[in-house]
């Protein structure tokens, strides 16, 4: 059903009416309630005050209540009223009480806060900073404890237990703060007297010692290690804790041989891991001159050349006469004269090495323990201790490395940098003037027949074309062979033999060289041995004798290490037009000498036939970068766009259904349906090529217990159910169908494309552009059933609104109807985008097929419509049409907006012509953070083939043009720090 | 000034008493509800009656109401569920003697060309499911955009645009197999 035809109905609806009796009837029962409703609250009103006037009289049996009181209802409803009112005054916003209790309440948390810092203040200083153990072999020992508090017996257990690894299998303390800081405070210094018992030598040649802690300390039994003399340091470290500032203890050891052992060893802190690196796009400004005034003609009259003539004439009587006589020598003509074209010299920025991402791996972190081990006879070992060296020269090495890194980054770019400079001094020097050099070899070509044609010509002009295509440069101009003799006799009088002939000045090239990531950036894993060392220590036997026992420990483990292999980049050379070509006409006489070099120009040339690869155009995956398309829309809605009622989702927390087969591969064109808790029917949506289908948690209006119904070709459809959690979070849902999957077969493409005037410039290239590209989607997936069809949009008042071709499998048919359109009409900016959207999506696409909107345009559609392109949008979302919109040139904030909107919300992506051609009118720049520019007809070859494919496909290094930001197959990374800071994350309501 | 104040300054002011601001909500937005009735009961007297019901009991509810929508959509949402309510309390009645009555207040309108329309009307929104119709009727009739709609149906604005879809395929539908009529109407 047409637009028109859903209008019709929809007038035809409004056109219904009550009948004027029903209506009478309505309004006056309606009032009638109305008055009656109120009527009842002003006696009660009434009442109340008679009430307070009368109250003497209440009591009194014989008084007359107040006509119309109704017992109890009235004071009530009127006090629940009054009641009612002063609540809803008090929850009134007013913004001098909001201050006040926001005050209040700033204060108050202010406070909450300051207690129980005050709290903690307070506390005394932690057990571990103020032990000081002093342990003698065979002395009375004394803990010096600073501050003893009741209850702190957990934390002097935890203590104990650091200082002793035998007290185990003990419930651990606990640790909140909020306990420890509680404690009554007994003492702030007190001095604990210790009884310690020395105990007798053990077989194992250890030595107990008790440690008993009067009242508030638990008793605690501890063992000390005495070490052997293989470590005259790790001996005290052995019975000591952690060295760090938590005790320090003394022990004198009798030397005699120890199985004990002290071992440090190496162990794995953090994990080597790998970050990326950017390496800046290395910019070179060049110059080139580009013509600023082309040559022109101006009209000149020649007047005519007259002489004086006297001559006798003979009269009739025999006498002769003097006459004097004006003779024309030469008659009024007109002249053409040449104004030479001018020239500028502009500076262009060209991307010399593009931008690249590099991995830089940071080293693993390690950290040494000393542990002090018990090697038993029968070769078993016990750890006793185990305490970490504070390592200085780790960390510092660590730095070091980091450092390196840092450096090397720099040496690099620097290096880099010098060495775009030196190409640049080499090779950017422009050429003389290109118009200068062009005339010593021109070529002439005779212009006399209309079909003749100079070989030599072609064969240059073929030359040229090759040489200016992979710089995108515009299509050296081609040889007319325009029948210039008639002409000539209108531009000026040329000697007899002398004829015009047109003279190709090529365009001038130079070639310039670049860099361009060939290799990215890797890694490797290297696997490196363990460290091991062998200790052999005398172990004291059963039999009173001591023996050797060897033991090997692992000083290091074995471990993987990541090596980042540096990116290769190769150097490539391209050619590109520093002056552009042009063609003049020059006259030459029967030898073929010119005659008249300047004095005559070619009427302004008809615009060069469009060749295909011309334009250049980049794209940004907002699919692919929700978060930055987050950043963007706050961008837009707090910045240019503000107070826009404009349309858009919050792609940040959207909820991505991802439709898989047995094997994992993606299922395309798999139909999601959605029902709520209670069974209401929501929207359909259907996957793309790659499996994917989006829900966004807000805008969707997405509550737990939806769900979720995926059902293919060929498979049982499976249902499952979103929870809270993953629509307040955002996340993935992955459903497996048991099937085997098939690649997408068949395509349908509908270009819908601005036909207004404003569209002139890029209209005809587009016709050519979109040809070959049709060509080269079908060439780059074989197999795939591709159909093609066409609207074209203008604008109301003009000669047409819209315009289709229904889709056909016969590209020839496609190519004559889109060869036939040309742009016109418009006139206010704004274009009827809606109708377009609307007719292609009422076109005939196949079930089976991927459904791809081209959207060719340059202005947003107009204000009043906004909602009809947006929900065009959704339709074309719900029917799984991907909208792909191309914007061509001077496309405005608005209409990129509207643009990027419907690519998201789709799964499209947003393409976008450049100035990198030089063709057409300027191209605004992109709101986007990275992209590459390509030729358009490649580009949109890629976005196609990644849409059918369900992958991207990326460009060729040799295709790239320039790179802007920091890119890497289609994601954006940019720091925090380029997010400007007058940008709020903020959640927008969705407009209504 | 009445005429000039916005729906929702009028609504406070209806409620708290003041009787010519009601009045004027009353003569801005009898039809609409009459409007959204009737798509939902494809009734005139049945629409009329319960369009009068809903604004009797309208004083009462804009006590309720607290000015956090617009007030066009909170009278659409009153209306739309009292023309449901009254659709399920109807489903018991005879349907020929709906249809009788029908036909006979479609023979009151004025011309025939709008006689045409609504009877084809009639015609295609009785096809239509109840939710899809209602939509029809919002999006329609009273050209609310999508967003608008989901607010008062309270669904998704996707599941809006879906049902605007299967609308306009049905009436395709139905229009290639009518039998002139919807040509007639729609010419």
């Amino acid at each position: 059903m047409s637009d028109d035809e859903l209008e019709k109905l929809a007038a035809a609806m409004k056109n219904i009416s009550p009948s004027k009796a029903a209506r009478k009837s309505g309004m006056e029962a309606a009032l009638a309630a109305f008055d009656a409703e109120f009527e009842t609250e002003t006696v009660v009103v009434t009442e109340t005050a008679e009430e307070k006037i009368s109250t003497t009289n209440q009591g009194m049996a014989d008084a007359p209540r107040p006509t119309g009181q109704t017992i109890g209802t009235g004071p009530v409803a009127s006090l629940g009223r009054d009641a009612m009112s002063r609540v809803k005054e008090f929850f009134t916003f007013k913004p001098k009480t909001m201050m006040m209790m926001g005050t209040c309440a700033a204060a108050l948390f202010a406070t909450s806060l300051y207690i129980p810092n005050t709290r903690f203040e307070e506390m005394p200083k932690p057990v571990t900073e103020a032990v000081t153990a002093k342990v003698g072999a065979s002395e009375v020992k004394a803990v010096e404890i600073g501050e003893v508090e009741t209850g702190v017996g957990t934390d002097a257990f935890s203590e104990m237990k650091q200082l002793d690894p035998s007290v185990s299998g003990v419930p651990a303390p606990a640790t909140d703060p909020g306990i420890l800081s509680a404690p009554k405070r007994v003492e702030p210094t007190m001095r604990t007297p210790v009884n310690t018992e020395t105990e007798g030598k053990t077989v194992d040649g250890t030595e107990r010692s008790t440690i008993r802690i009067d009242n508030s300390v638990p008793t605690v039994e501890t063992t000390k290690s005495k070490t052997a003399d293989v470590d005259a340091t790790a001996r005290n470290e052995a019975i000591t804790a952690p060295p760090s500032k938590t005790h320090s203890a003394e022990a004198v050891m009798p030397e005699r041989p120890s199985n004990v052992v002290t071992i440090e060893r190496r162990i794995l802190k953090s994990p080597a891991r790998t970050m990326e690196r950017v390496a800046p796009a290395v910019p070179k400004v060049v110059t080139r001159r580009v013509i600023k005034t082309p040559a022109s003609t101006v009209e000149r009259s020649v007047p005519a050349v007259t002489k004086q003539e006297t001559r006798r004439v003979a009269k009739g009587d025999g006498t002769f006469e003097t006459v004097t006589e004006t003779v024309l020598v030469q008659p009024a003509t007109v002249e053409y004269v040449t104004i030479p074209p001018t020239y500028e010299t502009i500076e262009e920025t060209v991307v010399v090495q593009e931008a690249s991402t590099e991995l830089v791996t940071l080293p693993p972190v390690y950290e040494t323990v000393r542990e002090t081990v018990k090697i038993n006879a029968d070769g078993s070992s016990e750890v006793l201790s185990s305490d970490v060296v504070p390592s200085a020269k780790e960390s510092a090495v660590e730095m070091a490395s980091v450092s390196e890194l840092a450096l090397t980054d720099r040496t690099d770019s620097a290096s880099v940098v010098a060495e775009a400079e030196a190409d640049g001094l080499a090779k950017d020097t422009i050429s003389p003037p290109s118009y200068m050099l062009a005339e010593a070899e021109a070529d002439e070509i005779v212009v006399t027949g209309a079909k003749r044609k100079s070989r030599r010509a072609t064969r240059r002009s073929k030359r040229a074309e090759k040489a200016a295509v992979p710089s995108f440069a515009p299509p050296p101009p081609s040889v007319l062979s325009v029948p210039l003799e008639s002409k000539s006799a209108e531009i000026g009088k040329l000697p007899p033999g002398a004829r015009y002939v047109e003279r190709v000045i090529p365009a001038v090239t130079k070639t310039r060289t670049r860099r361009v990531v060939k290799t990215p950036a890797s890694t490797q894993e290297r696997v490196i041995p363990a460290i091991t060392k062998d200790v052999t220590v005398q172990v004291l036997t059963e039999d009173g004798t001591y023996k050797d026992v060897t033991k090997t420990f692992v000083i290091q483990e074995a471990r993987v290490e990541l090596v980042t292999v540096p990116p290769v980049y190769k150097t490539i050379t391209e050619t590109v037009v520093v002056d552009e070509g042009m063609t003049e006409l020059v006259a030459i006489d029967a030898e073929g000498n010119v005659i008249q070099p300047k004095n005559f120009v070619k009427p302004p040339k008809p615009k060069p036939r469009p060749q295909s690869g011309l334009l250049t155009a980049g794209d940004y995956d907002d699919v692919l970068n929700p978060d930055l398309y987050k950043v963007y829309l706050d961008k837009m809605l707090q910045g240019q766009l503000k107070g826009k009622d404009l349309p858009y989702v919050d792609a940040s927390e959207r909820v991505s259904i991802r439709v898989v087969d047995s094997l994992g591969k993606p299922v395309p064109l798999a139909d999601v349906s959605l029902k709520t808790s209670r069974g209401a029917k929501m929207f359909p949506l259907r996957t793309g090529a790659d499996g994917m289908a989006y829900l966004y948690p807000n805008y969707d209006s997405l509550e737990s217990g939806i769900r979720v119904k995926v059902s293919a070709k060929g498979a049982r459809s499976v249902t499952k159910r979103l929870t809270r959690k993953l629509i307040k979070n955002g996340g993935d849902i992955v459903v497996d169908l048991k099937m085997d999957s098939a690649p997408v077969q068949a395509l349908d493409l509908l270009l819908t494309i601005d036909a207004t005037g404003s569209m002139g410039d890029e209209m005809r290239y587009l016709q050519s552009e979109l040809k070959a590209i049709v060509g080269r989607v079908e060439k780059a997936n074989p197999g795939v059933d591709i159909r093609t069809g066409l609207v074209v949009y203008r604008d109301k008042g003009d000669d047409y609104v819209v315009r289709e071709i229904p889709f056909t499998d016969d590209i020839e048919d496609f190519r004559a109807s889109l060869a036939e359109q040309y742009a016109n009409g418009g006139g206010d900016k704004p274009e009827a985008m809606h109708t377009a959207l609307q007719t292609g999506l009422d076109m005939e696409w196949r079930k089976d097929a991927l459904k791809i909107n081209l959207l060719v345009a340059d202005a947003p559609p107009h204000d009043r419509y906004l909602d009809e392109t947006w929900e065009a949008g959704l339709m074309s979302r719900r029917k799984g049409i991907h909208i792909v919109p191309l914007a061509a040139s001077g496309v405005d904030k608005t209409a990129e907006f509207v643009m990027r909107a419907m690519a998201q919300i789709t799964g499209g992506r947003f393409l976008f012509l450049t100035d990198d051609s030089g063709i057409g009118n300027s191209h605004a720049k992109p709101t986007v953070d990275c992209y590459v520019v390509t030729r358009l007809d490649g580009l949109v070859t890629r976005v196609l083939s990644s849409l059918i494919r369900g992958e991207r496909v990326e460009p060729e290094a040799s295709d790239i043009i320039r790179s802007v930001g920091n890119y890497r197959a289609g994601t954006c990374a940019i720091e925090e720090q380029d997010i400007p800071s007058s940008i709020q994350t903020v959640s927008y309501k969705y407009r209504q | 000034m009445l005429d000039t104040e916005n729906d929702e300054a009028l609504a406070e002011r209806a409620a708290s008493g003041e009787a010519a601001a009601f009045r004027e909500l009353l003569t801005r937005h009898y039809d609409r509800v009459f409007r959204v009735a009737y798509g939902i009961l494809q009734d005139k007297s049945e629409a009329e009656d319960v369009t009068q019901e809903i604004w009797a009991a309208m004083p009462k509810k804009l006590r309720q109401w607290r000015g956090q929508a617009k007030l066009t959509s909170w009278l659409h949402r009153i209306a739309l569920n009292a023309a449901k309510d009254s659709l399920r309390r109807a489903a018991t009645r005879a349907r020929t003697a709906e249809g009788y009555a029908e036909i006979e207040s479609l023979s009151r309108a004025e011309t025939a060309d709008t006689q045409t329309r609504l009877t084809w009307l009639q015609t295609a929104l009785g096809t239509l499911s109840d939710d899809l119709r209602e939509t029809a009727v919002l999006t329609l009739s009273e050209e609310m955009n999508f967003a608008q709609a989901a607010d008062v149906l309270g669904v998704a604005e996707g599941t809006v645009a879906w049902r605007m879809s299967e609308i306009r395929k049905r009436l395709k539908i139905l229009a290639s197999k009518d039998d002139g009529l919807a040509q007639e109407a729609l010419a």
